[in-house]
């Protein structure tokens, strides 16, 4: 119970960034999200979008397909590193070794996600 | 004689002394002994001279070798002498020396006339000057005259005993001449060698200044001991001489040898035959033989019956009879006289006419003989001169001693040179007398330089005194001098020492008795047995008065007239009944005084063989007195002295008839004794010829001799290459036939017996007439094809018994290289052949497996680079898949960097690896440049020096890229199926109204699920590569009644949406549509959908217009518009179409219109 009240305080406020190409994942996701506090800032289905919103927006964290409509979203990693924003790499690939180099030693949650997991793990880059 | 040539070469310092061996039959034998016996130290060069075959290599260096330690060497070409060591002749070869270098060289002489002992003999005589000469046994005469150079230059001489030789001529022919220093059987022969080679290092030091005071002592002792005063000769020439002498005695000092010859006689004479060795020339005294020149002329002018006969005595190695002959020939010629010629020559040394007669002589003669006449009479051989076969004709050498045989008669010119010096006195004269017998009235005689015949003036008279020419009286009476036949001592010539002179008359009171008997006897005469005066006392020569007419020595024809007849009667008695006689005085008139002489005649006992003689002493009685003979005359009655005259006339006449009928025979005896004199040189002539096919005769037994030696030895090993030729056949057990060239069995080997029904009996039989168990019937055939072109047959035939036979036929190729017939082989192959067949088979089983498996095969040679790995490999050997698993072609023999450049490194890592290794390894690998991905095997393949591998492959590049697009597949699939569920997930979250009932949320949650499903199936069927707009229109709608029953209605153009735009289309879609069937147009019956689209131009790019316009529904009530379901279209359209949405309520119904791009590469 102390680590959700942790992690609710923790995320509280947090401008959060989404890519994801599915939009009703994006939707669900944005919802989770705004109602344990965060901000999200923006849901980007690809990656100009998202690097677009990463330039414009200055997220604090981000959630990242690694697929946006088949195509890989490691450009929009690498950005994300470039600028020095945390992100939570949210995929429906179950095996960590096959992740391309942008995507390495970065937090994971599995799709389908459970609410808890993808909170925790994406509270756990404020750390 | 009298003079000796200081022809040696000089004594040059660091000469090896040199011991050269001349042997011949059983020689070897003495060789081997002589070379057991030699110490090996004696610092000699021995060079041993045999008579070889010349058509045989000779063994004989081998045969020393294993008798000696020293180093034994055939001389094949020209070794430089070393000491210590033996050299042996080649066969074919004479041996010369130069320097301290022997050469063998071709023979100059035909075979039968070849001397090569004494070749080498002279060879070192002229070139070294001294030296040691050796001959052992054999049988000739090569040698003898080799010695006597060697001898004459100075060296020492060693003969081997004869009666110690196996063969003793030529130690015999060695003997004789006189020159030999040792002789003695081989054991002390070596002692002597070794003796003298160790005294001549001692005597070659003597300081020669030193000792000139030791050598006029010997020469003065020579001088009192025989008569010969050397003084004058050439120191140097004397000096050797003793040098030689004091080598031989095995003396080393000077003064003790000089003692020596004081004390010992025979010691004098050695050395007095030393220093008289004869050097014979050619025109010896050339100034002599000017003149003599002139005086043969005189001959020419006038010759005899039978031409012009010379005789040369004491010739030895013929250079003076040649001399004369030439001389001969020359005045001859120049006098355009065609006048027969022949000169004599006679000698008694055997070899020295042997050497004569080869009429050769080494190139020192150019010396003596003129240019022009060693143009015009000798033959250039190159390191000789022969004797022209003109020169050679005229001359006839004889062996004859002059003192022993009669002479050689009615000659013009004797030529006896250098042999009266060492003669007696009395024996000159008596020699004088014969050759003015044997010459004719006129005829020359021709004497050495210091000879003269001036003691038989009566013979001679000096034609030229200084040249020593003299010519023959005439002489009425000529009687042949009896010599005396003790000669024995003569018969080599060798000069007697002079007899010891009693200088003392004291000595001798028996000859002083007789002269004083002489002075005051009554004068005598000595007659002999023919009345002819012996001896005259001298006063007795008043009682002599020869008449006229005739000269005649008989006593009683040349007595004063009145004496004759009482003389001739007295005479008669005392020489014929022995009886004294004294005469009465007569009255003899004395140039005109007149005296009464008695005549006393006694008969005298000869002691010589001149038969009885007597002693006639004329006794003076005083002056005649007339009266008393007045007196007796008165008593006589003058008839009777008349008649007694008369009967004395008669007597007298009969006498003078008688005389005439003796003299007449005696001229008829004269003439038988020509005769006979004439028939004895033809007989010597013939003698002449056999002594020379004698020699030729021996001198080819000799080579026989060691022809059948070597012959011996070859036996043996030709009887051990037989020995081991039968075992060879034996061993071999291959069928061996030998047929000659007309096809009959020479021989053949066991196994043939089984082939051909033949026994050994066979041989000589035609091979034709045998059967045999071979199926071949060509073998005569081939045989004769092989005898024909000389080539090799060679085939496979089988026996009837089913074994197989490989046959050569090959032509029969004797040493010689001739053809001689055909050697035919049959090896036995059966064996042979099934495993041949077996192996092809077997081969070919492979072949067939190599070839058909679908696996590539190849053999590979790993290259190597320096540090030992693997660098590149060469295509050894490829089976028929190699092409296909690779592609490669046309790869045998060139390398893979060559044939696939960019060929992966880890190929050749691998393969080096595995050969290193040589441990097989199965890997997975690609090839990047041949696009495949092989399956290999590879492992070591032969001898591990050849780096070879065999490597069993396959192309799995299929598999695997199918293996990869699965595991895509597999991947994406996982990916597609967790995305779906998390959007049925999140989909499943949406919150609805409040008022939701739960049939309600379920209806709506499968619906959307059944409406991403259905946009699912469209893709699907385009694979997920696009989507038809139409088709998803007409699908999305199709749940709420058919198109066209239901007033709904569709138009647009053909438009492909990307997949992602048509699950955002079937989604919005199916949104309208489930609001249009619960609250709008799709409500009710009456109500209409129209959905149409378009693409209009934006920007650059084409936009599509959709429109949705509902009529005829209930009416709209506004409220309905919010709620998720607005929000997700417009959601929908601008995440999912990247484009708008724009709602509007009319109240005739909802009208949408949808905008995006539709380029799908632009929305991306």
């Amino acid at each position: 119970m102390n680590a959700r009240t942790d992690i609710h305080a923790t995320l509280q406020g947090r401008r959060i960034l989404i890519v994801e190409d599915e939009m009703l994942l994006a939707m669900d996701l944005e919802s989770l999200l705004e109602s344990n506090g965060c901000d999200v800032i923006a849901s980007c289905p690809n990656i100009k979008r998202a690097l677009d919103a990463i330039d414009r927006d200055r997220p604090e964290a981000a959630l990242l397909d690694m697929n946006l409509a088949g195509a890989s979203s490691a450009p929009v990693a690498e950005a994300l590193r470039d600028a020095g924003v945390p992100f939570v790499v949210v995929t429906g690939y179950s095996n960590a070794e096959g992740r391309a180099e942008p995507f390495r030693d970065v937090p994971a949650v599995q799709k389908p996600y459970r609410e808890d997991i993808l909170l925790s793990t994406l509270a756990s880059v404020f750390e | 004689m009298t003079h000796t040539d200081d022809q040696t070469g000089p004594h040059v310092a660091g000469q090896i002394p040199i011991c050269a061996i001349g042997a011949s039959a059983g020689g070897v034998v003495a060789l081997r002994a002589l070379f057991q016996h030699l110490p090996e130290d004696l610092g000699l060069a021995y060079v041993i001279i045999v008579h070889l075959s010349p058509e045989h290599p000779s063994a004989l260096a081998d045969i020393l070798a294993s008798c000696t330690r020293m180093p034994v060497h055939q001389v094949d070409d020209a070794p430089e002498l070393g000491r210590d060591r033996v050299y042996v002749i080649p066969p074919d070869r004479e041996l010369v020396i130069d320097g301290n270098r022997i050469t063998a060289r071709e023979f100059t002489q035909p075979r039968g006339f070849r001397a090569p002992v004494d070749v080498f003999f002279r060879s070192i005589a002229s070139a070294r000057g001294d030296g040691m000469a050796v001959v052992l046994s054999g049988a000739g005469s090569d040698g003898a005259s080799g010695v006597r150079a060697v001898t004459e230059a100075g060296g020492v001489v060693f003969v081997q005993d004869p009666e110690d030789a196996e063969f003793s001529a030529m130690p015999q022919n060695a003997l004789t001449t006189g020159v030999v220093n040792f002789v003695a059987p081989i054991p002390l022969l070596a002692e002597r060698i070794a003796e003298v080679a160790q005294s001549k290092d001692s005597v070659a030091s003597i300081d020669e200044d030193g000792i000139a005071n030791d050598l006029r002592r010997i020469v003065a002792f020579l001088r009192s001991r025989t008569g010969h005063d050397f003084a004058s000769y050439k120191r140097a020439t004397v000096m050797r001489r003793v040098l030689r002498r004091m080598q031989v005695c095995r003396v080393t000092d000077m003064a003790a040898y000089a003692e020596r010859v004081r004390a010992i006689p025979e010691e004098a004479q050695a050395l007095f035959d030393d220093l008289l060795i004869s050097v014979t020339q050619f025109f010896r005294d050339e100034a002599a033989f000017d003149h003599l020149g002139q005086a043969i002329g005189s001959l020419l002018e006038a010759p005899g019956d039978e031409g012009i006969r010379a005789w040369s005595i004491g010739c030895a190695t013929g250079e003076e009879a040649y001399s004369l002959a030439i001389l001969l020939l020359e005045e001859a010629e120049r006098r355009n006289a065609s006048v027969p010629i022949q000169v004599f020559a006679s000698d008694l040394d055997e070899g020295a006419l042997a050497t004569a007669r080869a009429g050769r002589y080494p190139r020192t003669i150019e010396a003596d003989v003129s240019e022009k006449r060693l143009r015009r009479f000798f033959v250039d051989e190159g390191t000789h001169y022969r004797i022209s076969r003109r020169v050679r004709d005229v001359v006839l050498f004889a062996t004859h001693s002059v003192l022993k045989e009669p002479p050689f008669l009615r000659l013009d010119l004797v030529s006896c040179r250098n042999l009266l010096i060492y003669l007696e006195r009395s024996l000159q004269e008596q020699l004088l007398q014969l050759f003015h017998y044997a010459l004719n009235e006129g005829g020359i005689l021709f004497l050495g330089s210091a000879e003269t015949a001036e003691s038989a003036q009566d013979h001679f008279i000096a034609a030229d005194r200084d040249a020593r020419i003299y010519r023959a009286r005439f002489r009425a009476e000529r009687r042949m001098p009896v010599l005396p036949r003790s000669g024995a001592e003569y018969h080599t010539f060798l000069p007697e020492p002079a007899r010891p002179r009693d200088r003392d008359p004291d000595a001798r009171p028996k000859q002083l008795h007789s002269s004083a008997l002489e002075s005051a006897a009554p004068p005598s005469a000595l007659v002999d047995k023919a009345q002819q005066i012996v001896h005259l006392s001298p006063g007795a020569g008043r009682f002599i008065l020869h008449s006229g007419g005739t000269f005649s020595g008989k006593l009683s024809n040349v007595v004063r007239p009145e004496l004759r007849l009482n003389l001739r009667i007295a005479l008669d008695r005392a020489l014929g009944v022995k009886l004294p006689t004294l005469t009465l005085a007569t009255p003899t008139d004395f140039d005109g005084d007149t005296r009464e002489i008695a005549i006393h005649v006694t008969p005298v006992a000869s002691e010589t063989s001149h038969g009885p003689m007597a002693l006639v002493v004329f006794l003076d009685g005083g002056p005649y007195q007339q009266h008393a003979a007045q007196d007796d005359l008165t008593d006589i009655s003058r008839d009777h002295v008349r008649h007694l005259r008369t009967e004395l006339t008669t007597a007298q006449e009969a006498l003078t008839a008688s005389r005439g009928e003796h003299e007449t025979a005696i001229e008829d005896l004269r003439a038988a004794n020509e005769e006979l004199q004439s028939i004895n040189e033809e007989y010597r002539s013939t003698s002449e010829e056999l002594e020379t096919s004698k020699e030729e005769l021996q001198s080819m037994n000799e080579e026989l001799q060691t022809v059948n030696a070597e012959l011996k030895g070859k036996l043996e090993s030709i009887s051990t290459a037989h020995s081991d030729l039968m075992n060879l056949i034996a061993a071999t057990e291959i069928g061996t036939l030998f047929l000659d060239s007309r096809l009959r069995i020479r021989m053949f080997t066991p196994p043939m017996s089984d082939l051909f029904n033949i026994t050994d009996m066979d041989i000589g039989r035609p091979v034709t007439d045998f059967s045999h168990s071979l199926s071949y019937e060509s073998l005569e055939v081939d045989a004769r094809r092989v005898l024909r072109d000389l080539d090799v047959v060679e085939t496979e035939i089988q026996s009837r018994d089913g074994r197989w036979f490989m046959m050569r036929l090959r032509p029969y190729r004797t040493v010689e290289d001739r053809i001689e017939g055909v050697v035919a082989t049959w090896v036995d192959i059966t064996r042979r052949l099934e495993i041949e067949r077996q192996l092809k088979e077997s081969q070919e089983h492979y072949q067939v497996l190599f070839n058909s498996i679908d696996e590539g095969f190849v053999i590979i040679e790993v290259i190597f680079d320096e540090n030992g790995n693997g660098h590149d490999y060469r295509f050894v050997r490829i089976n028929d898949a190699f092409e296909r698993q690779t592609g490669l072609r046309d790869v045998i023999g060139r390398t893979a960097r060559e044939l696939v450049p960019g060929h992966e490194e880890h190929w050749y890592e691998i393969y080096g690896r595995i050969a290193n290794a040589g441990r097989p390894e199965r890997f997975e690998a690609p090839a990047g440049a041949l696009d495949r991905y092989y399956d290999v095997y590879a492992f070591p393949f032969g001898e591990r020096p050849d780096n070879r591998l065999g490597v069993l492959f396959r192309d799995v590049g299929e598999r695997k890229r199918a293996e990869q697009q699965r595991e895509l597949l597999t991947h994406e699939l996982s990916h597609r199926v967790k995305n779906s569920l998390a959007v049925v997930q999140s989909l499943a979250r949406q919150p609805g109204a409040a008022d939701l009932s739960v049939d309600e949320y379920r209806a709506r949650f499968l619906g959307r699920i059944q409406a991403l499903a259905r946009a699912h199936d469209q893709l699907l069927q385009t694979h997920w590569q696009s989507a038809d707009l139409r088709v998803l229109v007409l699908s999305t709608l199709a749940p709420y009644g058919k198109i066209g029953e239901r007033a709904i209605a569709i138009d647009g153009p053909p438009v492909h949406l990307t997949p992602k735009q048509g699950l955002g289309i079937a989604l919005v879609l199916h949104e309208l549509a489930t609001n249009a069937s619960k609250y709008g147009s799709l409500s009710s019956d009456e109500g209409a959908l129209e959905i149409t689209w378009t693409l209009e131009p934006h920007h650059d790019a084409l936009n599509v217009v959709l429109s949705w316009r509902e009529r005829g529904g209930p009416p709209v009530a506004p409220g309905r518009t919010q709620g998720f379901g607005t929000t997700l279209i417009q959601r929908a359209c601008d995440y999912e179409l990247g484009g708008s949405a724009e709602l509007t309520f009319h109240p005739a119904g909802l009208t949408v219109e949808i905008r995006f791009p539709h380029d799908p590469e632009e929305h991306a």
